[in-house]
């Protein structure tokens, strides 16, 4: 793997691989900042393998892989050597888009060494009457950086690295300073958080929270409904649920949310299951 | 082309209105995710295989934009 050190690296790149075929495929969306930040933090690095790039995000943990391939059958040659020179990494894959359109990329990886870990499923809602909720409880925005640093632990606690994609304490940091952080405290302990993204007409609901100590309390609805007022001036709001959890898909069809066609199948090198490891 | 693009763009979304004169991107409209896909339509439609230098978000903000994208890439208008 080698440090990717400008984002103008990375175009170069899917300029070659792009313009050797019209089967180009991709799971590398770019979102320049974000990418940026990354290159900034030494998390960014890349391989080319034939007619394949491959790049790498660091998580410490694991290693997000992108591939930008000239057609399918050139993905499937790439990664079987990929697989040799990269098998002591814990690689972790996001396969996005529709259904049955993904099914093939996934298959393709399954055969190459990696497993499914989870599926997500993309809801979205287009805005419709909030549903009030009366509560004595405080609601904040004001985040310090204790409270981040609060935050940033029970997400690492309570949320799945490999599926949730977790931010870092700068990116929570970032959304309290945008007030797109909103938090119930009691005692000193942070009982539920949402964090959200406002961009023009479309809302992105980030991470909904309620700790295990305090639900049925309606902290939950709540903050959802603080969400849905802040985001008023939104057509719609998404999110990212994982499949297999119905008890969340209930709560977000009660709240207006439908299923859209959209899918990430996440794969990974490492014999483990979301299911598994989460129950 | 104006036409073609605007229903293209619709069948990505379908609940924006893609006729007005908002950018697509600061708007809220289209995201990363639609981008790929609308590269890949663009591509398959047009027989073209779009530079992958242009694969920017500012290439894709609004419906001329993306006519001047095409253009570029060695369509005819």
């Amino acid at each position: 793997m080698d440090k990717v050190f400008y984002f103008n690296d990375i175009q170069v790149i899917i300029k070659k691989i792009k313009g050797l075929n019209t089967g180009y495929i991709t799971n590398f969306y770019l979102e320049v900042d974000r990418i940026n930040a990354l290159i900034n933090k030494n998390q960014f690095y890349k391989k080319i393998i034939g007619n394949t790039a491959f790049f790498f995000k660091d998580d410490y943990e694991f290693i997000h892989l992108f591939y930008c391939s000239s057609s399918i059958d050139e993905l499937d040659k790439s990664l079987t050597r990929l697989r040799t020179e990269m098998d002591k990494y814990h690689l972790v894959v996001d396969i996005i888009g529709k259904q049955p359109n993904i099914q093939s990329i996934a298959y393709l990886f399954k055969m190459n060494g990696f497993f499914e870990y989870t599926v997500l499923n993309r809801m979205s809602r287009i805005s419709i009457q909030d549903m009030a909720v009366k509560s004595q409880l405080n609601l904040k925005i004001d985040a310090d950086s204790t409270n981040c640093k609060q935050i940033f632990d029970l997400l690492h606690q309570y949320f799945d690295p490999i599926a949730e994609q977790l931010p870092d304490l700068d990116e929570i940091k970032n959304w309290a300073k945008s007030n797109h952080l909103l938090f119930v405290e009691e005692n000193g302990e942070i009982s539920g958080f949402v964090i959200f993204d406002l961009i023009g007409v479309t809302s992105y609901l980030r991470y909904w929270f309620v700790h295990p100590k305090h639900r049925n309390k309606k902290i939950g609805s709540i903050l959802l409904n603080e969400y849905f007022k802040r985001s008023e001036e939104t057509k719609r709001q998404i999110f990212w649920v994982i499949q297999s959890n119905d008890n969340a898909i209930k709560r977000y069809l009660h709240y207006g949310f439908q299923s859209e066609n959209l899918y990430d199948i996440i794969v990974t090198n490492n014999n483990i299951k979301y299911e598994t490891t989460n129950n | 082309m104006k036409q073609q693009i605007i229903n293209i763009l619709q069948e990505i979304r379908p609940e924006f209105d893609f006729s007005q004169n908002f950018n697509f991107i600061e708007e809220g409209m289209l995201d990363s995710f639609d981008i790929v896909s609308l590269v890949t339509t663009l591509d398959e439609k047009y027989h073209i295989s779009i530079d992958g230098m242009d694969i920017l978000p500012e290439n894709f903000a609004t419906v001329d934009s993306i006519i001047n994208l095409l253009i570029k890439n060695g369509v005819n208008q």
